[in-house]
């Protein structure tokens, strides 16, 4: 069993680590794919992705509960023999790297188009990868650090949403409120991918001081994060009208350019330039997860070496392949699939089997 | 060709050895025998007087050494020579003869040097293999000024001198307690420098303090000449922009560092000491807060703040506005700066850094020159100089502002690394900020924030209370919360006594 | 692993020198179109004006009008551009001006699509219908100093304060055009002799001209969208002519805290709203033949009235017209939403049909300094 003390991150830092991966590039479109399939009942989906992410959540800490100080592949070791274990680190480790790049690639996406037009894309990727190597290079402990202090540097930006719905804002867009159940129920299969973000669980559980209010932590970061989803989307809706919602590629940020003070004006400019933060603490814990993955299969060497051979990797890569926001949509599609399976279907066996093994271990000593 | 070096190498080695190093090492019984040693010692040494006198007591041949440069004279003609020669009292010790406070004694000529250095005067007595070391220190000394970097309205007007006894003298005045302890190493092969821990053995964590000492027992070295040499030699991450200790001259502000559980170095020979571990809200804080009145602290604390992000993304904000996101101002002023861009030929990067490089050599400048000049140069530049630079074009009038509030922004920093870290760190932001505008300036400022987060302050975290939020500890960062609600010491140098008072007063009921 | 690291990272600079990093466009290339006119003119032919401020160093600033003749606004740039010293950015457009011949043809809004395509321009413009040549308009402008180029911005801005105009954005005319339940309304100027602000435009579902509301008429459409302004309506108040040259029927009063509740049925195959209105009024200028207030009652029930007939006479010229401005549609989604379904492709005709009844309740707060 290795040894994963000494680099010890409080319950705080938890929970704004996970809520940090949940809120990133998926709430700049989340209205509009919600006004696109269930009209404007989209919050009902919402709710109920909430709910499974919760239990997927807290199924996956029972799991860890029972060897708190493994982490997954640690488990899968154990459970099942070093080849499976070393099988499932190579699987995360590709899950991991498909996530972050599409993460990475859809944030500089965004700048690009909306801020800064005539850069190459690899070069908006190594401006990315300084800080990105600076933060992750020290740990888990950095990294929460981090996310943590975001959280409440960005704490203003509801009040600009505050200030444009102030010009226009209509309650009687949400009304009826109940038309779409049905449909809202079958949409959830798009929210669960939202808060996807709850799987670090698996790797960094065993670096949690108090793990006993472990459950409470993640439910909490789930919450943050549905408050945030639920409050972008009802001031799209609010703002929007529905016939027109449907128009716009993010109206989030569409919705912000109606702001505008004596002293500023394109205020969606700074915010956009601001969100990078809150982009930011989405992709740099799945890169060091993927780096910390690649150190556990390997065995040797550190981490941060990994984390920098694979960033400049992705500079290479965007350097011959340029990204587009159709070829990004594809990479998505394809990782929620992988990520649905992986972290809300996988966990409900690997608990089943985790009781029978201990019940079968139990007999055996006995 | 090889064996010819190696024996030129061993040669040139052995010569070079000090007769003192290696040879004689115990003080002989013959007064004789001593002397032909001191002497080969301390060659080409004139201000070394060596004192023949004769004992009454006992009639005994006795030598007095000492460096006439060091030590107090009266002490040695009243106190040693006068008794000795004079006294005739019935004590077997002469040590009971000479009146002078700290007497110590040794029978090595390693010791025998190391404390004539130190100002001490020596006694060789004829016929015993033990000398007597006198404290008779008397080395020129300034008197007692106020500290020229840290000056402070309501604060006590005294500063550090460059005598380690004196200052922990005037740190004894502030905390007369049993329990303030000071750890004493020496530093440097050739300097032999003095080098004091002071610490509130009930409050300073023991592991920290085990961790100074092993940092300080490590440095070899020939000299270290002041605090600052010192600093770059224990400091965690040594290239990193931010000093990771206060380094002040200020007795009253190093009490109050001690009172929150930190440790003080002190170098022997240098007027400013060294405080660890330390945050970075502790550079923002300042000896006056606490003594102004509440709300007029908290104003200029804010205002320091303010300033801290002013003095670094002002002129980046400048530049990316300017040249990348014009669309952000709004169009009445979009129209003035149009009007004085176009009167000015360079872009507004190379504009800003003309204006921001003159600014700062104008500022290095100021601190070589005399007083009488450097006053009257000061307004020449400032005035004369941005005006002429706007008349001629090269800066427009914009770009003057922006400097002059970025330079004042950031003199009010408190202290001067910090202050100079802010500076420096203008620069690259600026540069970022030509290329990729706010994208840019967003870039470098998560980095900077990434790296305080990830800087460690003799193994504790440097951004705390931020970078691990603790709340309670907000009490004194951005304002400070009245003196009566702040009970506990902040934990950024984990103090193995946290609380350090009631809510007292008689505003005991208020809560 | 250093020297991978110092390598790469001097491989990285040395292409980065090559792209177009640290080039961007000076501020004095730039020519901002301040304002922005689409017209037809005389045979049909798309006419796009624009105003833009010329960078001169000393203090003259200059703003040069640019008329050209294009197939919409993209090539139009292309020939501004062509004419004027600076790059076109329509980032800091101030208002957008549409001629009445233009509105007439229902295509005109997918002229300005691109405005909102792009990620650099602004949704603030203001749009106006402008009755009479744009090229009075631009003339006018040019003469002032760049304050007053946004001169058309600024009687827009302060008449809607006072409640005379609607104030409708590139953002707002968006959510109306697309919104099912509700028809736009644009600002309208006429400068055949003199520029000057007349009110309101309305516009059918598809963006077609229908018809034109004067400031009192627009100042009750406001109310009725329920916007919180500063109201200063002049109502006819007595019946009887006089022939004196002063007009004596006029009661003027300022209204504010105007609060509206729709109340939405489907009865008998057809939907009923009951709008119910209340406000304060301050009374500012009595008719001088009207006797001293006896009551305030009666007053009060007087304005009722008077108001009441303004408002249906309203709502008949925009029933007998097919169009929404109020938004009524949108009271009939939300509460009624099964027929409103069944109804939705052709909202108009169901709202011909519609009853609206209107209510008014009003407060007077106080009747001015003196009797």
């Amino acid at each position: 069993m290795r040894n994963y003390i000494g680099n010890e991150i409080t319950l705080m830092q938890y929970i704004f680590l996970i809520h940090g991966i949940q809120v990133g590039a998926g709430v700049l479109q989340l209205p509009r794919i919600m006004a696109e399939k269930v009209g404007m009942n989209g919050w009902i989906p919402l709710i109920c992705g909430w709910l499974l992410s919760s239990a997927a959540s807290l199924i996956i800490i029972q799991i860890m509960k029972k060897n708190p100080q493994s982490t997954l592949m640690d488990l899968m070791t154990t459970y099942f023999g070093k080849f499976i274990g070393k099988i499932s680190s190579i699987l995360l480790i590709i899950y991991f790297s498909i996530v972050s790049f599409t993460l990475i690639q859809k944030s500089i996406l965004f700048i690009q188009v909306w801020l800064l037009p005539g850069i190459p894309s690899y070069i908006i990727m190594f401006l990315f990868s300084v800080p990105t190597y600076i933060i992750a290079r020290n740990g888990i402990r950095i990294i929460s650090r981090y996310a943590e202090l975001v959280f409440f540097l960005m704490l203003w930006m509801p009040l600009f949403y505050i200030v444009a719905l102030n010009q226009n804002h209509h309650w009687v867009h949400l009304l009826p409120l109940f038309k779409n159940i049905q449909q809202g129920l079958m949409a959830t299969g798009s929210t669960i991918v939202s808060f996807l973000g709850f799987e670090v669980a698996f790797l960094f559980y065993p670096f949690l001081k108090e793990k006993k209010a472990a459950s409470l932590g993640i439910i909490i970061a789930n919450s943050l994060s549905l408050l945030v989803f639920l409050f972008v989307t009802i001031s799209c809706f609010l703002f929007f009208s529905p016939d027109e919602i449907t128009q716009y590629y993010e109206p989030t940020l569409s919705m912000l350019k109606v702001v505008e003070f004596r002293f500023i004006e394109r205020m969606e400019i700074i915010f956009l330039a601001f969100y990078l933060f809150i982009l930011s603490t989405t992709w740099i814990p799945y890169m060091y997860s993927m780096a910390f993955c690649t150190k556990w299969l390997f065995n040797k060497g550190n981490a941060k070496n990994y984390l920098l051979l694979s960033l400049i990797f992705f500079i290479v890569i965007m350097y011959f392949v340029v990204p587009t926001f159709p070829g990004n949509d594809l990479l998505s599609e394809f990782y929620e699939k992988i990520g649905v399976i992986f972290f809300y279907v996988f966990p409900v066996f690997l608990l089943i089997y985790s009781f029978i093994y201990y019940r079968i271990r139990g007999r055996i000593t006995k | 060709m090889k064996i010819f070096k190696k024996w030129v190498k061993q040669n040139v080695n052995s010569s070079s050895k000090n007769i003192g190093d290696s040879e004689v090492k115990m003080i002989s019984k013959s007064l004789s025998e001593n002397l032909v040693n001191l002497y080969a010692l301390f060659k080409d040494t004139p201000d070394l007087i060596v004192r023949h006198l004769e004992i009454k007591k006992g009639n005994k041949q006795a030598v007095l050494i000492y460096l006439s440069s060091l030590i107090d004279k009266d002490l040695i003609h009243e106190h040693i020579l006068y008794p000795l020669i004079n006294n005739d009292n019935d004590t077997e010790m002469h040590s009971q003869s000479v009146t002078i406070g700290k007497v110590e004694s040794s029978s090595t000529w390693k010791d025998v040097e190391l404390n004539i250095f130190q100002g001490k005067s020596i006694l060789l007595i004829d016929g015993q293999t033990e000398v007597m070391i006198l404290d008779t220190p008397g080395w020129p000394q300034r008197s007692i000024e106020d500290p020229q970097l840290e000056t402070s309205l309501k604060g006590a007007h005294i500063g550090f001198g460059e005598t380690s006894d004196r200052n922990i003298a005037l740190i004894r005045r502030y905390i007369p307690n049993r329990q303030l302890k000071i750890t004493e190493m020496v530093v440097g092969e050739r300097s032999k420098s003095k080098v004091s821990i002071l610490y509130l053995e009930d409050v300073a964590n023991p592991e920290l303090l085990q961790e100074l000492k092993n940092r300080i027992e490590q440095i070899h070295v020939d000299f270290i000449l002041n605090a600052g040499e010192l600093e770059q030699f224990i400091e965690d991450s040594p290239y990193s922009p931010f000093p990771q200790f206060i380094s002040t001259e200020r007795p009253d502000a190093a009490a109050s560092h001690i009172f929150q559980g930190r440790m003080i170095v002190m170098v022997d020979g240098a007027s400013a000491v060294l405080v660890t571990p330390v945050t970075l809200i502790s550079f923002f804080q300042n000896v006056d807060d606490y003594g102004l009145r509440l709300l007029s602290s908290n104003f200029i604390r804010m205002l320091r703040m303010v300033s801290f992000f002013i003095a670094i993304l002002l002129p980046s904000l400048y530049i990316s506005l300017i040249s990348f996101n014009y669309e952000l101002i709004p169009i009445k002023i979009l129209l003035n700066i149009g009007k004085y861009r176009s009167e000015v030929p360079f872009p507004p990067f190379i504009e800003a850094l003309i204006m921001e490089i003159s600014l700062e050599m104008l500022r290095e400048a100021g601190v070589r020159l005399p007083a009488p000049i450097g006053q009257t140069v000061g307004i020449v530049g400032a005035i004369v100089i941005g005006q002429a630079a706007v008349q001629a074009g090269i800066v427009s009038n914009m770009m003057i502002i922006v400097v002059s509030s970025t330079a004042i922004a950031s003199f009010i920093i408190p202290n001067y690394d910090m202050s100079a870290a802010i500076r420096l760190l203008r620069f690259p932001m600026m540069i970022i900020a030509s290329w990729f505008g706010i994208v840019g300036i967003v870039i470098g400022l998560m980095t900077i924030i990434g790296h305080i987060i990830s800087l460690e302050s003799l193994g504790t975290p440097y951004a705390s209370p931020f970078a691990p939020i603790r709340f309670p500890e907000w009490k004194d960062t951005f304002v400070r919360f009245p003196l009566w609600k702040m009970t506990k010491r902040p934990s950024g140098a984990r103090p193995i006594q946290v609380k350090r008072q009631r809510t007292n007063g008689f505003r005991r009921d208020e809560k | 692993m250093k020297w991978l690291i110092i390598c790469s990272f001097l491989l990285f600079i040395l292409t980065m020198l090559s792209s177009p990093v640290g080039r961007p466009l000076n501020l004095e290339d730039v020519s901002f179109a301040l304002v922005i006119g689409v017209d037809l003119d005389d045979e049909n032919n798309l006419i796009f004006y624009t105003t833009s401020p010329v960078f001169k160093p000393g203090a003259e600033q200059e703003n040069k009008v640019f008329k050209v003749n294009a197939k919409s606004i993209r090539q139009s740039r292309e020939e501004f551009d062509s004419r004027g010293t600076g790059l076109f950015s329509s980032s800091k457009a101030q208002v957008l001006l549409v001629g009445k011949k233009l509105l007439e043809n229902p295509r005109w809004f997918s002229l300005i699509d691109v405005l909102y395509k792009d990620f650099k321009t602004t949704v603030n413009p203001r749009i106006v219908a402008i009755d009479g040549p744009i090229s009075n308009i631009m003339n006018t402008v040019t003469e002032n100093q760049p304050i007053n180029s946004m001169a058309v911005k600024s009687i827009i801005d302060t008449s809607y304060l006072r409640g005379e105009t609607v104030k409708v954005t590139l953002q707002e005319l968006h959510r109306q055009m697309f919104d099912k339940g509700l028809t736009p309304s644009i600002s309208s100027i006429s400068t055949s002799n003199d520029i000057v602000l007349t009110g309101s435009t309305l516009l059918d579902e598809k963006g077609k001209y229908s018809i034109e509301l004067n400031k009192l008429e627009s100042c009750l459409l406001l109310m009725l969208q329920g916007k919180k302004l500063d109201y200063s309506l002049d109502i006819p108040i007595l019946k009887q002519k006089e022939n004196n040259s002063i007009q004596s029927n006029i009661l003027s009063m300022n209204a504010n805290n105007v609060k509206i509740k729709i109340k939405t049925q489907y009865i008998n195959g057809k939907f009923n709203f009951s709008i119910d209105m209340s406000m304060y009024v301050m009374l500012t200028a009595l008719p001088p033949s009207y006797e001293s207030i006896t009551s305030i009652p009666k007053l009060e029930g007087n304005i009722n009235k008077e108001l009441q007939l303004q408002f249906e006479h309203l709502i008949k010229k925009i029933q007998k017209r097919k169009i929404d401005p109020i938004g009524l549609g949108l009271y009939a989604r939300a509460y009624q939403n099964n027929e409103y379904e069944k109804v939705k492709s052709d909202w108009g005709e169901a709202l011909k049909k519609s009853d609206i009844k209107v209510s008014v309740n009003v407060k007077v707060k106080t009747m001015g300094a003196v009797k």
